[in-house]
């Protein structure tokens, strides 16, 4: 395996380096840089090919499926994606339905590996054809009438990939199956058909994947207002006032349809009433002032790197363009007509509300911040492929050029010369299948509905057709007051003797509601799980301990 | 007061924010890089603050105790170099002239005083010479750039684990950089009989630091050979040894030739070479290793080499324009070029240091501090020929890249509770360690407990130097030739030993095989934080 991926993603870039080189004008340096980027590329297809590959050991990669494939593989019926408040399964599902519609196909496999394997494909394809799409408009010149450079585009998107596979916001964000990648993906989606002209059809299309985006996650709300925004600065309010009516239009076509199927009562418990339930992680001890500052310093620290390339993209802007060129640039609406990803600016800036109170509630994850990074880094990537496409001096784009082949390459050095990590990445690769979801799934099988994975719902929606509660999906209700234990006992296996909990399990608290039960050991059939039980079927207790806080979302 | 002190620094660096953007006004056109300039002012106020409380957590590292123990050991008239096959077993493996520099840090009466003025001082060797090279070089009317270079290269010490070790971890690695540095600005400027003389001394010098530096020496004599004539390269050799051989006469009667040579060269050779999970390797397998070890020095010393990349790149597409010269002539005006040369001349000591001596990046920090300046150099003197052939834009993005990469860099620290809040409880807690607490309870049962990771402790409180982990690590990875036998151990442990104190995150199997009837695990009262190992049976003092 790992000298395969070595011949696809080392060699033969490698190989292909000095075609590229001879082929390449500038510079003898940037030229080099160009041609070595190959290697960098290559790399990113492997890096992306193992985080595709670890995601499926999380937790939470299945726990997010098993609601969606759920919709279908229910037996003896289907369940709805978002259960009945009061009786139904508790999932941890708290999103919108369209990444379930986008992620559905997933549910065409049958083990929980094959499932969460394409799960997270169709989610990083959900964000990174959008930016392809994107940057491709930019290696074009906006307006569509030059001739497209795709080496350029690929660039910049590939630019875009390495600085988002380090940052634990994006990765999981774009490599785990949920509901930020969908909705990242239609934001840019909106935001590039925006860019690409202004006429009815483009303004229909923009609104509809911009509400699109919201009804992926609650937190792209603020979202809607940014193509209004940018629609009055450059094109004046009569194109705003008609885009807020398509808009209108969108919200009200889209999200009938949705409540109609989703159910309205329970999609508003599971997106609005728990979420809005979820108590400050740390509010009790600093006060919430400070810890929306300290979430602040946080995202700041998160978007550290794409800040700082926007920043030198802005410095290599002012200060070697040709001063006839910026002259000729009026007015800022000009200005902004000229550089559509500057709605990109206005989008991050926007998404940081949402995404610090994402952040900050339990259960709040580093993928909260992911928003707002990811809309300077594309921002930031685009811009400078513009710059290279329509050069406003020789020495910014040769400059722009290398310096995002620098930031490639020595993004792409880091696993390479870290020694025994290549060898580790390809190890994650080849044995994807040897993840604790396979070992529940098997165990499930041969005994159904005897054993209980809190943390693992879907190898048993698999195996038996049920859909059992999530080990967060009660913590939730916890959180919010409306957990019963009538509620409990439902959506557990008929004939519980074996509860199984991951051995690094963030919260077993399923199991403080199961005092009957005690440890009983490693069980060869189910390693890296703790195993609880006995002989006879076990019931939940009477009173209900508190939840406490984790993190995960 | 702490908590003042920080905010006093917050006030003095913005307060230094806003002076440098007033002050830069007819320096750099734009506002936007006067904009950036003024912000990494307070990027430079956080690296200070960074390297206070590296300085302070320093106590908390028990291998600086155990390394400060052998100085201190010195200065109480007790070898610093013991007899082989019957003194205490000792980890020091550099040469003298660090001890002797560190030997001040004596003054203090408690490990963590002590601690604090051996890192104050190796800091001080190692950073006085590198600005004072940096500050020739950026000459006089660019000095604009030296701040944000010189608070760049603090974030990389202070983050950077091969560059920490070099300053923040009692040895030989701080004077030795410092030395060499100092050797290599001697001839930077004019290089007359006096500069040779002092940057010859210099290296001497740094040879009786640390051995691995001997191969730079051919550095400066082929320089200055090219630069200056055959004459110039002659009389540093000669004043290179007679200044060695000056050196030698004095420290070899005092440390003892055979022990010195001992704990120099045959014990760091005896090491047996290990690869990526620890284990020995031999034969064909050490390729393999070395292969490794190669690309563990690449990703420590990576941000200093992407760095270094991209101010080649930048200086290459910007075409700062620089009249074409003979080689002679370019290396005269481009003494910085001695910088990355002696890196490599340390490459290999450096990988082979790292295979041999428990896989620690610390056997890179030479290496990579050397890279650093490199880094650094060149940048100051691309801003320095843009700045001269007024190129504007040139300089000007230069420097603002520089401080963007120091924004980048200070940003985790600015903006996160694990920044500025976590320094400053550092430095507030500065001497609530291991080392302390060991001290007070041996003093209180002097001669009962043995701290193998906290020997200064014992020292202190004692009077004696006992065997300290790295020492028994060292004897007992070597060759039959160099294992100590057990009367060797016991007679340097303490007298009436009841309890082994270990902190429990430090891998302990191989120490506790010493002490094959301890085998209980008790928890002390005054040992908090410890792991205490007794025979079944023996409790806690009455």
């Amino acid at each position: 395996m790992g000298i395969l991926l070595t011949c696809l993603f080392v060699i033969i870039p490698l190989a292909a380096a000095p075609f590229v080189f001879k082929r390449t004008e500038g510079h003898f340096v940037e030229r080099g840089l160009v041609a070595l980027s190959l290697v960098g590329a290559g790399l990113a297809v492997w890096v992306v090919a193992y985080t595709i590959s670890i995601a499926t050991v999380d937790d939470w990669s299945g726990a997010k499926m098993a609601p969606i494939v759920a919709m279908v593989r229910g037996s003896p019926s289907n369940y709805a994606l978002y259960q009945d408040p009061s009786e139904g399964v508790m999932t941890g599902w708290i999103y919108g339905p369209v990444p379930a519609i986008l992620l559905l196909p997933a549910a065409i496999f049958s083990t929980p590996t094959n499932i969460m394997l394409s799960a997270n494909v169709m989610n990083l394809l959900w964000v990174l054809l959008p930016v392809l799409w994107f940057h491709i408009q930019a290696g074009r010149g906006w307006d569509g009438k030059n001739k497209t450079r795709w080496a350029v585009a690929l660039l910049g998107g590939c630019a875009f990939l390495w600085i988002c596979l380090p940052a634990e916001s994006m990765t999981r964000s774009l490599f785990m199956a949920g509901a930020d990648g969908p909705a990242m993906g239609l934001a840019a989606l909106s935001c590039a058909l925006i860019a690409q002209g202004r006429r009815t059809i483009h303004l229909i299309l923009a609104a509809t994947c911009a509400v699109l985006a919201v009804w992926s996650k609650q937190s792209m709300l603020p979202f809607l207002i940014v193509a209004p925004m940018y629609l009055y600065f450059i094109e004046g309010l009569r194109v705003a006032l008609k885009y807020l009516a398509i808009l209108f239009a969108a919200i009200v076509g889209i999200s009938v349809p949705l409540i109609l199927i989703f159910g309205g009562a329970n999609m508003w418990f599971h997106m609005v009433t728990l979420p809005s339930s979820h108590p400050w992680s740390g509010e009790k001890e600093i006060g919430r002032a400070l810890v929306l500052l300290r979430a602040f310093g946080e995202l700041l620290t998160a978007c550290g790197e794409s800040i700082s390339v926007l920043l030198f993209i802005t410095l290599v802007f002012y200060l070697l363009s040709d001063g006839d060129e910026r002259s000729t640039e009026t007015s800022w609406s000009q200005w902004i007509a000229r550089n559509p990803w500057s709605m990109l600016i206005a989008a991050a800036v926007i998404s940081v509300p949402g995404g610090l109170l994402g952040y900050v509630k339990i259960g709040g994850f580093v993928n909260n911040l992911g928003l707002t990074k990811f809309f300077l880094t594309l921002a930031a990537t685009l811009w400078a492929t513009q710059l290279i496409v329509q050069p406003r001096s020789t020495r910014a784009a040769s400059l722009l050029r290398s310096g995002l082949c620098l930031l490639i390459l020595t993004e792409s050095a880091l696993p390479v010369f870290w020694e025994g990590k290549m060898q580790e990445l390809t190890a994650y690769i080849a044995h994807v299948r040897d993840n604790r979801a396979e070992i529940s799934y098997i165990f499930a099988k041969n005994h159904p509905g005897i054993a209980y994975f809190p943390w693992d719902p879907l190898p048993s929606l698999l195996a038996e057709g049920k859909l059992y509660h999530f080990e967060w999906g009660v913590s939730d209700r916890v959180l919010s007051g409306s957990l019963t234990l009538a509620q409990l006992r439902k959506h557990l296996p008929d004939q519980l003797v074996i509860l199984a909990y991951p051995t690094s399990a963030q919260s077993r608290y399923i199991l403080q509601n199961l005092p009957s039960v005690r440890d009983l050991g490693p069980d060869p059939q189910l390693p890296g799980f703790t195993v609880y039980g006995e002989q006879h079927p076990v019931e939940p207790q009477n009173q209900l301990p508190p939840a406490r806080g984790g993190a995960g979302r | 007061m702490t908590w003042a002190l920080a905010i006093l620094l917050g006030i003095i660096a913005i307060a230094a924010a806003i002076w440098a953007f007033l002050a830069t006004r007819s320096q750099f056109s734009s506002m936007l890089v006067r904009i950036i300039y003024s912000s990494a002012v307070i990027s430079a106020g956080a690296a200070v603050l960074a390297i206070v409380a590296s300085v302070a957590g320093a106590p908390a590292n028990d291998q600086n105790a155990c390394q400060l123990a052998h100085v201190i050991a010195m200065t109480r008239h007790q070898p610093l170099y013991p007899d082989p096959t019957s003194g205490v077993l000792s980890a020091w493996t550099d040469g003298p002239l660090a001890a002797v520099l560190l030997a001040p840090s004596a003054i203090g009466a408690m490990p963590t005083t002590q601690i604090i003025l051996g890192i104050c001082l190796n800091l001080l060797v190692a950073l006085v010479p590198t600005f004072l090279l940096l500050w020739q070089l950026a000459g006089l009317g660019h000095r604009a750039i030296v701040w944000p270079c010189l608070a760049m290269m603090l974030w990389w010490m202070t983050g950077q684990p091969s560059l920490n070790s070099v300053v923040f971890l009692i040895g030989a690695d701080g004077l030795a950089i410092g030395l060499i540095v100092a050797s290599i600005a001697f001839i930077m400027g004019p290089r007359d009989a006096l500069r040779i003389t002092c940057s010859a001394a210099c290296l001497a010098l740094a040879c009786w630091t640390k051995l691995s530096v001997f191969p730079l020496v051919c550095i400066p004599l082929i320089y200055l050979a090219i630069v200056e004539d055959p004459s110039k390269a002659g009389l540093f050799a000669i004043l290179f040894l007679g200044l060695f051989c000056a050196a030698a006469s004095i420290l070899i009667p005092i440390f003892g030739f055979k022990n010195m040579w001992f704990q120099i060269i045959t014990l760091p050779l005896a090491q047996p070479w290990t690869d990526v999970n620890g284990q020995q390797v031999h034969g064909i397998e050490r390729i393999s290793a070395f292969g490794g070890s190669l690309l563990s020095f690449v990703h420590e010393a990576r941000i200093p080499l992407a760095v270094l990349a991209a101010v080649c790149v930048l200086g290459q597409l910007l075409a700062i324009k620089s009249e074409r010269s003979t080689l002679k002539t370019w290396l005269s005006a481009n003494a910085w070029i001695m910088l990355p040369t002696s890196a490599i001349a340390l490459v290999p000591g450096s990988l082979l240091a790292f295979l041999k001596m428990g896989r620690n990046p610390a056997s890179f920090g030479l290496c990579g501090f050397l890279i650093a300046i490199t880094a650094i150099a060149i940048a100051i003197r691309m801003y320095c020929k843009a700045d001269i052939a007024t190129d504007k834009q040139s300089s000007q993005l230069a420097i603002a890249s520089i401080c963007i990469l120091l924004i980048w860099d200070s940003i985790g620290v600015l903006f996160t509770t694990s920044g500025v809040p976590a320094l400053i409880g550092i430095i507030q807690n500065a001497s609530a360690n291991r080392q302390e607490t060991a001290l007070a309870f041996a003093r209180q049962n002097p001669g009962q407990v043995y701290f193998p990771w906290n020997t200064l402790s014992s020292l202190l409180a004692e009077g004696q130097l006992y065997h300290s982990t790295d020492a028994l690590r060292l004897r007992s990875w070597t060759g039959s030739t160099v294992v100590p036998t057990v009367a060797q151990i016991t007679d340097h442990l303490p007298r009436n030993i009841r309890w082994i104190a270990i902190d429990a995150s430090h891998s302990n199997e191989p120490l506790l095989r010493i002490f094959p009837r301890a085998t209980a695990r008790i928890g002390l009262p005054g040992l908090e934080g410890f792991a205490v190992y007794t025979e079944p049976g023996v409790g806690a003092p009455p």
